[in-house]
């Protein structure tokens, strides 16, 4: 497959992501039945994608404007958005006294990953006027909000099965 | 203005930095516990296979004392699986 064709599946499978979030939290829904960290975790980054993508319209007509505050607007707020996605995974844990499966530091990791990226590249940009993390930044983040669904996915199938294995030992 | 925005940014990084250290902690408990979890449940089986010897093996009047020895045994066996798992947390976590 080529890079120019490698690239457009890869901004326009980002647009579709939380459509895919919402139909894979309505299957962990059915499947697991009760509280649990897989739930907690899909419902966090569902919500976090979903309004990243409603903001995404709103905060680019912002962006487009001339003055770093603008530009500020942009980084700053998608930054936010990680931020408390990563408090609403602990919190949601604590409150409702759920083990932290390995799917949920997973998803902490990747809006960790995905805060700092939005960070470096700012003071990058304004402070020292260069960009040598634009390929980081650009490439970086469409990787990781697109790679997360499959990898949780996978991890949640492979926790499901060693607790299968674990109960028919315990027979 | 440039640096404070850049402290803004910065700020929100090292947030995001102590929440996920918070989760990763929450989840070292977690498995403290489930490991905990683990070795007291053939405990647990072990306790069940004596009282079910104790009951068969016993007349009738001996029934009610047996069953007193099982509710010791269970709640000692509670106590102890909090305080291991607690126990535990202590040693392996960093404070604070």
């Amino acid at each position: 497959m080529q890079w120019d064709r490698l690239e457009f599946l890869l901004f326009s499978l980002d647009k579709y992501l939380f459509i895919a979030y919402f139909l894979c939290l309505i299957l962990a829904v059915r499947i697991e039945k009760k509280a649990s960290s897989v739930l907690i975790t899909l419902t966090v980054v569902a919500l976090a994608n979903g309004v990243m993508t409603s903001l995404v319209p709103l905060l680019y007509r912002l962006a487009a404007n001339d003055g770093i505050e603008y530009k500020f607007i942009w980084y700053g707020t998608f930054s936010l958005i990680d931020v408390l996605s990563i408090y609403l995974l602990y919190k949601f844990h604590k409150l409702m006294k759920q083990n932290v499966s390995s799917i949920a530091e997973l998803a902490g990791a990747a809006f960790l990953s995905l805060a700092t990226l939005q960070v470096a590249f700012f003071i990058e940009q304004y402070a020292f006027a260069s960009s040598y993390l634009k390929p980081f930044y650009q490439y970086g983040i469409p990787l990781i909000n697109v790679l997360l669904l499959p990898v949780l996915v996978f991890l949640w199938v492979a926790q499901r099965y060693h607790i299968k294995q674990r109960l028919q030992g315990a027979l | 203005m440039l640096i404070l925005l850049i402290s803004l940014m910065l700020i929100l990084n090292l947030t995001a930095l102590r929440l996920f250290k918070k989760l990763r902690l929450l989840r070292s408990i977690s498995q403290i516990q489930a490991e905990v979890e683990l070795e007291m449940h053939s405990r647990a089986h072990r306790l069940l296979v004596e009282r079910d010897k104790l009951e068969v093996g016993l007349v009738k009047h001996a029934v009610a004392d047996a069953d007193e020895k099982w509710k010791g045994d269970l709640a000692e066996y509670m106590e102890e699986f909090e305080q291991e798992a607690l126990l535990r947390v202590k040693q392996r976590l960093p404070r604070g």
